[in-house]
């Protein structure tokens, strides 16, 4: 008779994340052996009958078998466990994946950190501009309401302000003088009275000042346009009343 | 001598019928732990299939991972102008 050949004691191995090929390795083996077991209980069971239909003693065939059956059974039952202990310690212990899933969080928080600092980039590339556009210097008026050459910024606008402000002082000034030379010579002419007079009387030509622009303006105007005669008429007369002063303190003392 | 012999024919038939109810007990005894071999056999296949989903979910898991993080990764290699 047959011996059932022994197998391997099943191993209760808590999952160890270092031996999970040997475990494997031990699983595929233990599931090969009870492969094979199940062929060798096969000619075993053949064999069992051919003796017992052979045999003179047939009871000690029986007892011989049923022994053989008790083993064969405590052995499928041990291959079984080992089979299933290996193959639970193999899910149980899936330490690669969750070692895979904490790589992948890695990497899932690296992209995220380079697509915030992407998004930061193109948010500030929006929000300013160091280009702005630049125009020719002759295309740019003299008093810009805000147009600023440099970025925007008041200080870099603060030399354009003067310079108009320094224009219209200069203006002022040189309507001033003309206005006082033009108050000089007024009595002292006849043409000029008269032309006072008559754009008095004629209220067309008094009145008609621009009144968004007002007298200063108006005076501004008629010195530009009649600078010519007045100014020689009021140099003359500069020169008369003078004369006339200077004979008046000789005679009188 | 008749009588004799019937007697021992008797315990003969007494005993083969004992012998007889051995074997029965023996078989159901070898029956019965076959069928909780059966019993645990159903039960370690229902639990190692139910860990068996759980892993394959586990991993498909980790491949749509994979595939979005490879996904986002070739988009960035194409578009290099958003990291200059």
């Amino acid at each position: 008779m047959t011996t059932i050949q022994s197998s391997k004691q099943p191993s209760h191995q808590h999952p160890d994340p270092e031996s999970s090929d040997e475990q494997l390795t031990r699983f595929n083996k233990s599931l090969k052996e009870l492969r094979d077991l199940r062929s060798q209980l096969h000619y075993a069971a053949d064999h069992c009958e051919a003796t017992f239909l052979s045999a003179n003693n047939r009871k000690v065939v029986i007892e011989d078998t049923k022994h053989y059956i008790c083993e064969a059974v405590v052995t499928v039952v041990d291959h079984l466990g080992s089979i299933s202990s290996n193959l639970n310690g193999l899910l149980i212990g899936d330490f690669k994946v969750s070692q895979t899933e904490i790589q992948i969080d890695c990497m899932k928080q690296r992209i995220l950190a380079c697509q915030n600092y992407t998004h930061h980039l193109c948010l500030s590339n929006t929000r300013w501009k160091v280009e702005f556009p630049k125009h020719q210097q002759h295309y740019i008026l003299s008093n810009p309401p805000i147009t600023n050459k440099t970025g925007g910024s008041r200080d870099a606008s603060c030399p354009d302000d003067s310079k108009s402000t320094g224009n219209a002082e200069l203006s002022v000034v040189k309507f001033s003088i003309a206005k006082a030379i033009v108050d000089i010579g007024s009595p002292g002419d006849k043409s000029t009275s008269s032309r006072t007079q008559d754009s008095e009387s004629s209220p067309k030509s008094s009145n008609s000042c621009d009144p968004l622009l007002g007298p200063q303006a108006r005076g501004a105007r008629e010195y530009h346009t009649k600078r010519p005669a007045a100014q020689g008429s009021n140099f003359l007369s500069f020169l008369r009343r003078s004369k006339r002063s200077a004979y008046r303190k000789i005679l009188y003392g | 001598m008749a009588r004799a012999g019937g007697i021992t024919n008797a315990v003969n038939v007494g005993i083969a019928v004992q012998a007889d109810w051995e074997n029965r007990e023996f078989i159901s005894h070898i029956s019965l732990n076959i069928r909780r071999l059966f019993d645990f056999l159903l039960h370690f296949e229902a639990t190692t299939k139910s860990k068996l989903a759980s892993l394959n979910e586990k991993l498909d898991t980790l491949e749509r991972r994979l595939e979005l993080l490879e996904v986002q990764v070739g988009t960035a290699s194409d578009n290099p102008s958003i990291f200059t």
